[in-house]
């Protein structure tokens, strides 16, 4: 199959404002009669708020208010997307360093920052928790322990507890001949998007109105109408072009607190985070995933006994899910007749942990390839053999009562293990690491899109996706330009903006190219099947001819059509309009899981190549390759950017990034200068993304999702390049390169 | 808002006359790369900022002699990474400006500036130590010089008294047959703050100098280290424990004492070959 606009390089629709400074951010904007909000922050990871004194700062001018949780309704409003846990402002104690205690309302935001500085805050500081064993001991001062909803365990500080399995892995655990069991732990990281947190609510028909940089504007609809004991219908999501999101801003965050405020005030409110607030909003779970796996002789997998801890923040936000869902991928991607994965979450006095590119999956597959090279080692099967003999064949089960394996993963393998010339001669010092991700999307999810074919034959697309710079603008705009037969330049999108288009799930979990995708396909079809309607009732006279539509012309009964032309045959001139409904409703199914299969696997091989300076610890990533199996790219130039900035992002977990708390529980590198992300000039000296493109996917023209991938084994197969050129093994991150000197030091005392 | 005056005075005698005034209430203004910074998180609180930008006997420009080069007060960081001269007989200096900020902080930064900023970190300070630069300063009253070794006081402290500014930088030409050097190590390649800084100058005759940067209140020159490296060539190894025992890092963040201590070994001898290398060219 040819396609006209699909596969092409299409350059995003947004380039040339971003690189010009030009897109319209929520940061940048302003409204009439605007009061801007600062957030007071509590100095302490856990302590009784005695007494807050705002009299001087309301004496400051210009300042319209200071709020806090007292002059909420009572009881204080609390949010959340699994839980209702989180209080608008800080309900009585703070449970967090850097939780917000106070709102200052003013007219400029000189005004809220002089006035912050005059807020007086009293606090009883009590015993905190911000480390996985502290929070698990018996006497561990308990996070939250007013807050107990579906999944807690009383009097402890277990989020929730998850257990997975299938097969017998005790007897196996006598069975097998080998038996290899090691922890790896992942650090606390935060997105650190470029763009900070930011939104403007105001009154809006009777209800509020948000303005936000924000992934999954139908959650935080709903999220924001339920803690504000509102309507559906009363609350709209302006959903804004994102600059960075990364699951960061997939879910509620200050929103709540500016839509109360905005209803509260009845004038429009801006809350803008600064970079270092953004710290204090979203982190990724930290983990320790204790791998205990069995092998035959062959290296072939027996069973996997897998416990999953992760260490979550003092509100639950989405991590429960993070934690259950990654936990159920915790076999990774091989075949494993014996499956016993028990999870648990765990809460602290630290920022709340929430979804983030891979949602848990790097935490996983960080322990599930490390554990596979470590295999390999002991042995002595090579690691892309040992691999290959665990690897499922496309339709083989991977998890029982989930979708069977939709891609020819081994090709994908070799391709990475070829481009990084693996088996070929390696030069001193030079070593060598693969790895391979997976993830699921989300299971059982749903999406809705209307196609507008207006009266001159152009395009309006609606859908709820958000633009977060991964080009969904861009991409939809393909699909539904080749599926309607249209040029792009005559398709416009309408996007997340909850007031205008119909329900989607999420921008998240690499759906939407697939779930998305398909809706605005099944879109298409409508307007195609009632434009064939529309061909027959015009010019049939007795006899029922064939109607063919291509590419923007429809041929029947002699006739050749343009789309402009057919409208103004049927309704008229200048009138008329086709709407197109579209939907993709994800496998359902109750008692599943994980709520039902996933819609297709993603998964991705990495391979690196990496020297090492054995002075100073340095590792230099010479070479790093991903090849994704993505059935059909819908736009390569997307399609690699997704995965190049993907990988970089993962050579910062893996080489520097990590969230510090002290022992009191403070944060101490919560900012740009103490908290490293990798720049242009950290990349690797040769960086390469393929893919693997045999149509075989559930989306449009055979497509599957990206975004994520690129992310995910990064961190396992640097490791594992690390490890063949040192023999050093890691089984915590980052490699810093301290860290790496720290054990070269060792091996040689 | 935080609020301070501004002035731009165009030529020296305004500036000084100014800067008398304003008494340590003032902040002069080159780049802004660092001041600005400080303003903001309130580190700085100035009454009164004065911009050096339009006095016209501060140079842009760098001015070269038979003996040396001389650096203005308004001379961006860009312009002497990328000057062809400053490349080529003064690398260190080249290599130690390159690393400093971001392409867009070296567009507007100056090289005195990061001198007067006087981190213990800076980078440019090991390569002007071990290039015997010397600092001119400049008042209403009076014009003095010194050595950049002592013109380093402590962090954030310089030798520059009330009414004094820095007029320009000056760098000898290196020894005849010299090779020198400097490297970085930090936690990552792009903009980033310095773990340890080390700059190295060999030259035929046997004369070694080094200069550290971030592992000492104050970037210095290991005197002892160089005297035993001139001496004993090929003890190199205990030349370099003679750094280590004049250094004092801290702990931070971005590395432990042991790390530094131990990377002032691994950077100075590195840099010491390249220097040794780039004689024979």
């Amino acid at each position: 199959m040819e396609f006209d606009v699909v596969g092409k390089d299409i350059k995003r629709t947004d380039a040339l404002k971003k690189v010009t400074g030009t897109l319209d951010y929520v940061i940048d904007q302003k409204m009439q009669g605007m009061l801007y909000g600062k957030l007071l922050r509590s100095e302490h990871a856990h302590a009784k708020i005695v007494n807050v004194d705002a009299s001087a700062a309301k004496e400051i001018p210009g300042v319209y208010d200071v709020i806090t949780s007292t002059d909420l309704p009572q009881p204080v409003p609390r949010f959340g997307p699994i839980k209702q846990d989180q209080p608008l402002l800080a309900d009585r104690v703070v449970n967090y360093h850097g939780e917000p205690v106070a709102v200052v309302l003013a007219d400029s935001e000189e005004a809220a920052q002089k006035a912050l500085k005059k807020i007086k805050v009293e606090y009883e500081k009590l015993p905190s928790v911000s480390k996985l064993d502290d929070a698990l001991r018996a006497d561990a001062p308990i996070v939250n322990p007013d807050s107990i909803g579906m999944y807690e365990e009383l009097g402890s500080n277990i989020c929730g507890n998850w257990k997975f399995g299938w097969g017998d892995v005790e007897a196996k655990n006598r069975a097998s001949s080998f038996m290899l069991k090691n922890v790896y732990e992942f650090p606390m990281i935060h997105h650190f998007p470029i763009e900070p947190f930011s939104c403007i609510c105001y009154p809006e028909n009777g209800g509020v109105a948000i303005r936000s940089p924000i992934q999954h504007p139908f959650i935080l609809r709903r999220v924001v109408a339920k803690a504000l004991h509102m309507e559906l219908s009363q609350v709209r999501v302006i959903g804004n072009a994102i600059g960075g999101g990364f699951g960061g801003k997939g879910y509620p965050k200050i929103e709540p607190l500016t839509a109360y405020l905005a209803l509260h005030t009845g004038k429009p409110v801006k809350i803008v985070l600064s970079l270092e607030e953004g710290f204090f909003s979203a982190r990724r779970s930290s983990s320790r995933v204790t791998m205990n796996t069995g092998f035959d002789l062959e290296g072939k997998i027996q069973f996997q006994d897998v416990k999953v801890e992760f260490l979550v923040g003092a509100y639950a936000d989405t991590a429960p899910r993070v934690a259950s869902k990654s936990s159920y991928l915790g076999c990774g991607p091989y075949v494993t007749p014996n499956a016993r994965i028990d999870c648990r979450a765990v809460y602290s006095h630290t920022v709340p942990s929430t979804a983030f590119r891979g949602f848990g999956m790097p935490q996983i597959v960080w322990a599930v390839e490390s554990q596979m090279n470590e295999a390999s080692k002991v042995l002595g099967i090579d690691p892309l053999e040992i691999r290959l003999r665990n690897l499922p064949k496309k339709g083989e089960i991977l998890v029982p009562g989930d979708r069977p394996v939709d891609g020819d993963w081994e090709q994908g393998l070799r391709k990475a293990a070829e481009t990084i010339g693996w088996g070929t001669e390696k030069p001193d010092g030079i070593g060598r690491g693969i790895a391979i991700g997976i993830k699921n999307p989300i299971p059982a999810s749903l999406s809705k899109s209307i196609v507008k074919l207006h009266a001159d034959g152009s395009v309006t697309v609606s859908v709820g996706t958000s633009e977060m710079g991964q080009g969904a603008r861009t991409t939809m705009g393909q699909i539904a330009a080749e599926s309607i037969g249209v040029p792009m330049e005559r398709v416009s999108l309408i996007m997340a903006d909850t007031g205008a288009v119909p329900f989607d799930t999420a921008t998240a979990g690499s759906r939407s190219t697939v779930a998305m995708g398909n809706a605005v396909v099944s879109a298409c079809h409508d307007i195609k099947e009632q434009l064939t309607e529309m061909a027959h009732e015009l010019f049939a006279d007795g006899s029922q001819e064939e109607v063919v539509i291509s590419r923007g012309t429809i041929e029947a009964y002699g006739k050749s059509l343009s789309y402009a032309d057919i409208l103004a045959e049927y309704f008229g001139p200048n009138m008329g309009e086709v709407v197109g409904n579209g939907t993709y409703k994800g496998s359902k199914i109750e008692g599943h899981p994980v709520g039902g299969k996933a819609d297709f696997w993603e998964i991705v091989f990495t391979a690196a190549e990496v020297s090492v300076d054995t002075e100073s610890g340095k590792v230099y990533t010479n070479k790093l390759v991903n090849v994704s199996d993505v059935g059909c790219i819908i736009n390569p130039l997307q399609a690699e950017a997704q995965e190049e900035g993907a990988a970089i992002m993962g050579m910062g977990h893996t080489f520097m990034e990590q969230m510090v708390y002290d022992d009191s529980g403070r944060l101490v590198n919560g900012g740009a200068l103490d908290y490293r992300v990798p720049t242009i000039m950290d990349i690797p000296a040769e960086f390469i993304s393929k893919f693997i493109e045999n149509r075989d996917g559930a989306g449009p023209f055979g497509a599957k999702g990206i975004g994520e991938s690129g992310i995910i084994a990064i961190a396992p197969a640097v490791a594992a390049a690390v490890n063949d050129t040192l023999g050093i093994r890691f089984r915590q991150l980052p490699l810093s390169a301290e860290n790496v000197w720290k054990e070269l030091h060792r091996e040689s005392k | 808002m935080i609020e301070f005056s501004y002035s731009e005075p165009d030529s020296l005698v305004e500036l000084l006359e100014m800067l008398e005034e304003g008494g340590n209430t003032a902040a002069l203004l080159a780049g802004g790369t660092d001041l600005v910074n400080h303003i903001r998180i309130g580190k700085r609180t100035p009454n009164k900022v004065i911009s050096l930008k339009s006095v016209r006997e501060l140079n842009h420009e760098l001015t070269f002699c038979q003996d040396g080069i001389t650096i203005g007060a308004l001379t961006t960081l860009s312009a002497i990474e990328k000057h062809s001269v400053v490349r080529e007989m003064f690398p260190a200096l080249a290599e130690a400006v390159n690393k400093i900020g971001s392409t867009q902080i070296r567009n507007k930064g100056t090289l005195v500036g990061n001198l007067c900023n006087a981190s213990p970190a800076a980078d440019a300070i090991p390569a002007l130590l071990i290039y015997n630069a010397v600092i001119h300063i400049v008042s209403k009253k009076d014009r003095r010089t010194v050595p950049v070794e002592a013109f380093m006081k402590g962090p954030g402290k310089t030798d520059l008294q009330q009414g004094e500014i820095v007029e320009s930088i000056f760098v000898p030409t290196p020894p005849a047959n010299s090779g020198s050097c400097y490297l970085k190590s930090s936690r990552r390649d792009g903009a980033d703050l310095t773990i340890v800084g080390a700059a190295a100058l060999v030259a035929l005759s046997g004369e070694v100098r080094i200069g550290l940067g971030a592992v000492a209140p104050v970037p210095f020159r290991a005197h002892a280290a160089e005297k035993m490296a001139r001496d004993e060539p090929v003890n190199l190894d205990a030349a370099l424990d003679e750094a280590v025992k004049q250094a004092n890092p801290i702990s931070d963040l971005r590395a432990s004492r042991e790390y530094r201590l131990a990377m002032i070994k691994t950077f100075t001898r590195k840099a010491i070959h390249i220097c040794r290398e780039r004689i024979q060219k």
